[in-house]
């Protein structure tokens, strides 16, 4: 109804008229104010914020045995004040049959309610990746309190050895992981593999996903630094039940560290093989899902000149061949373009040559297309022939160009063969736009 | 806005589920199509209502088919309504319990839900529709800021192929919601309330767009988001659409803040639908005051809900509901004008003229 016509006639005229309606009426009034006296003092079903663990990092694999082992890094905030008391975490780690049944196991070695609405990352071992995510995402999807903007990593490390992480500029490897993620998306080194990204895609036979991948590496050496932390140290390890990702070797403490780079290619739940950082970028911009990518163009014909270059923009199109020819047969064989445009940006140049001329900067702009499209060559190679998955979204581009019956009864069951006998061609071209606030780099003089 | 409020408040939490696997990427044009059926209704609806301002249904159906029959027929509409109760408070209970209230008992909030729709009930349509002009901004507001914080986990290409499986399965699917849409029929029982008669048609076809529009944009979003197959997998995908929803790392969860908003236009709904049920029935036994119905007609209908006992059986009846009762919203208020028209025929004048 419009707001012109909400005038109502008053229909409640005899409303609490009758003396022992209007006694029902108070009575049933206190009776209300009763119930939610308790009832909003949570009296009922309180659970006090002292009995919650908030998981901050999740992690799954398989034992050597075939369990499925869950990890989850909880917070443990501290009642002093910041900093006095290094109790940053607990790690604890259960085996079961199922997912279910890890947790379970879990919940016993636990004094505090499992809370997993905070859950930031998501760590996914190789060995049950390889096997298929399914149970991961059956049991995580049907949860209530799993966050769905929560990082998916794959690594090939020990799960555990990646949580078991302190970061000097994070202590928790779960928020460590978290903010490296934020960074490492926005320079395309890993994909944005959320839990409702790979949710969403997962099931498209034309749409693979790709997600993030963590790996420990070892950072520089540091000397010991004396008792005091020492004993702080083991103060954590009571905590975290593990050495804080140190090993000890005589005076020398070796550190791991933590890496994100590269990406996992997926073909439906399965992890398939492993893709670089550049191949990632490339994937990233086939896909129009490329935030910005920087990489040294090496100049042809000198002796080792490079010039930096960014790609800030790009936008990619899939040329796919004429609607009657997408069919089961028509599309084996048959020929789809990649197009690439956009600009890129000098960041630095270590060259004579100084790209301030128009043949200059139109040879630049073709040697860093030239770049690109043989990467993205190599990268459909692999794709095609070693992982064997459409991580291009060529079936999707084909999904939406035929009816969706065509498309699920006679395309996508055979999606993954037809796409391996695919002729795919990138053709990119960028253009070199902005040079940087100088055109020319300085040279002092002696 | 009780029409627009009657029209999606329940419906849009599960439709993009029912209507996906029919219609596929369509499913919005479905639900299009659904609300031109939906304003048809309306419009026999507000002629209905125009041709015995006076009257409510069941009174209607006595004057035009004579006593028995127009009994038969208020009792087929107290029963529409009653299902439509029943349905709508077991589709929004398992979606608050499913999705946040883990551990509460589903008849713990069936309860509440029929306290309130109850209390509403007893304060009348005035006070229904006054409440409504305030929550129904605020949820719209909530729906609007769910949209634009959704922008950039939109995927508008899984919206092609825009025929989506055909012509046929989109009319099927438009069917399908047109028996949301046709929930409209219920305002038959309070449409004489109104002061300003003379645009009812208008009135009611507004609310009908209006839910229609929210119900395209939120099945638009659901397939945008999570893909037909994601569509088809999830429970409920409203709320899933909502959950993938964060603006950076300070809104997250945003879930729960607009299920508590979208729950108060569901008591809405079903106050307005459990208060055209009791007053029809209080028109069928003829009672002076409906209220007296209120207490027995709450417990049978939180009974009757909790005979679906999980969300399989719920969306079953739900299934059957938008299968058949789409012919009943059609051709109740169709039956009433063609009756009104005939008895003017026959007695010259209005129909109001002939009693």
């Amino acid at each position: 109804m419009t707001a012109d016509n909400m005038d109502y006639v008053d229909v409640s005229s005899d409303h609490g008229s009758h003396p022992l309606g209007r006694r029902l009426t108070v009575a049933a009034c206190v009776l209300c104010v009763v119930i939610l006296v308790f009832a909003l003092g949570g009296c009922w079903d309180a659970r006090d914020i002292d009995h919650i663990g908030f998981i901050m990092g999740m992690g799954v694999d398989e034992s050597d045995d075939g369990k499925i082992v869950v990890w989850v890094q909880m917070a443990l905030p501290s009642s002093g004040p910041e900093g006095a008391a290094n109790t940053p975490a607990w790690l604890g780690s259960a085996a079961g049959n199922t997912m279910m049944d890890a947790m379970s196991a879990l919940r016993m070695k636990s004094a505090k309610t499992l809370f997993r609405g905070h859950v930031k990352v998501l760590v996914i071992g190789e060995k049950i990746a390889r096997k298929g995510l399914t149970p991961i995402l059956d049991y995580l999807a049907r949860d209530s309190q799993f966050r769905y903007n929560s990082w998916v990593l794959v690594t090939s490390d020990p799960v555990g050895k990646i949580f078991e992480v302190e970061a000097d500029q994070e202590n928790m490897a779960s928020s460590y992981i978290n903010l490296m993620m934020r960074h490492a998306t926005l320079s395309s080194v890993a994909p944005q593999s959320r839990f409702r990204d790979l949710l969403s895609t997962a099931a498209e036979p034309g749409d693979q996903p790709v997600l993030a991948r963590v790996s420990l590496v070892k950072s520089e050496p540091e000397e010991e630094e004396g008792e005091q932390d020492e004993a702080q140290q083991g103060v954590w390890g009571q905590r975290t039940g593990n050495e804080g990702g140190k090993g000890k070797k005589g005076d020398v403490e070796t550190k791991s560290d933590i890496e994100i780079s590269g990406s996992a290619a997926l073909h439906g739940d399965l992890v398939v093989g492993w893709l670089d950082p550049v191949q990632t970028a490339m994937v990233l911009m086939a896909r129009n899902r490329l935030k910005e990518y920087s990489f040294l163009h090496m100049v042809p014909g000198t002796e080792g000149d490079t010039v930096g270059v960014k790609v800030l923009h790009s936008r990619a199109t899939i040329e796919l061949p004429p609607r009657h020819k997408m069919t089961r047969t028509g599309l084996r064989g048959a020929e789809v373009r990649i197009r690439v445009t956009g600009c890129a940006y000098i960041e630095e140049v270590m060259s004579e040559e100084q790209f301030v001329s128009i043949e200059a900067d139109r040879n630049l702009s073709r040697g860093v297309s030239d770049q690109i499209e043989a990467e993205m060559e190599s990268l459909i190679e692999i794709a095609q022939n070693r992982l064997g998955t459409d991580i291009f979204g060529i079936g999707e581009a084909v999904r939406r160009r035929i009816s969706s019956d065509a498309w699920e009864e006679e395309i996508a069951p055979i999606w993954r063969d037809i796409f391996k006998e695919i002729k795919i061609i990138p053709e990119v071209s960028l253009k070199v736009e902005r040079q940087g606030t100088t055109m020319t780099s300085p040279r002092p003089q002696a | 806005m009780l029409v627009a409020v009657i029209v999606f408040s329940t419906g849009f939490l599960a439709a993009a589920r029912l209507l996906t696997p029919v219609a596929g990427t369509a499913a919005w044009i479905s639900v299009l199509l659904g609300g031109v059926i939906g304003l048809v209704i309306a419009w026999l609806v507000g002629s209905v209502s125009s041709a015995f301002p006076e009257q409510n249904l069941v009174k209607i159906a006595e004057d035009i088919f004579g006593k028995p029959f127009g009994k038969v027929i208020g009792l087929t509409f107290a029963l529409y309504c009653t299902v439509v109760v029943v349905l709508g408070t077991r589709e929004f209970v398992l979606a608050i319990s499913i999705s946040f209230l883990e551990r509460t008992p589903f008849y713990v909030t069936t309860a509440v839900f029929f306290i309130l729709a109850s209390y509403a009930a007893y304060l009348g349509i005035e006070a229904i529709a006054r409440v409504c002009f305030i929550f129904f901004g605020v949820v719209i507001i909530s729906i609007a800021i769910l949209g634009v914080f959704a922008i950039p986990v939109l995927v508008p290409g899984r919206l092609l192929p825009l025929a989506g499986r055909g012509v046929i399965p989109i009319m099927r699917a438009a069917l399908l919601t047109a028996s949301y849409t046709g929930e409209a029929i219920v305002s038959l029982a309070f449409l004489r309330h109104l002061k300003d008669k003379r645009h009812v048609s208008r009135a009611v076809g507004t609310g009908v767009a209006i839910g229609t529009a929210i119900m395209a944009m939120t099945v638009a979003y659901g397939i945008m988001m999570l893909g037909t197959g994601g569509i088809s997998r999830v429970t409920y995908p409203a709320v899933e659409t909502a959950r993938m929803v964060g603006a950076g790392e300070f809104l997250e969860r945003g879930e729960i803040l607009f299920l508590a908003l979208w729950f108060s236009v569901a008591i809405l709904k079903l106050a307005s639908v459990f208060y055209a049920a009791i007053t029809a029935i209080a028109d069928l036994l003829n009672l002076d005051n409906y209220r007296r119905l209120i207490l027995p007609f709450g417990i049978i209908s939180m009974v009757l809900s909790s005979i679906p006992a999980n969300v399989a059986q719920s969306f079953a009846a739900v299934e059957h509901f938008l299968k058949y009762t789409v012919w009943y919203a059609i051709a109740l208020p169709a039956l009433l004008l063609i009756g009104a028209r005939m008895l003017r025929h026959e007695k010259g004048g209005t129909p109001d003229d002939s009693r």
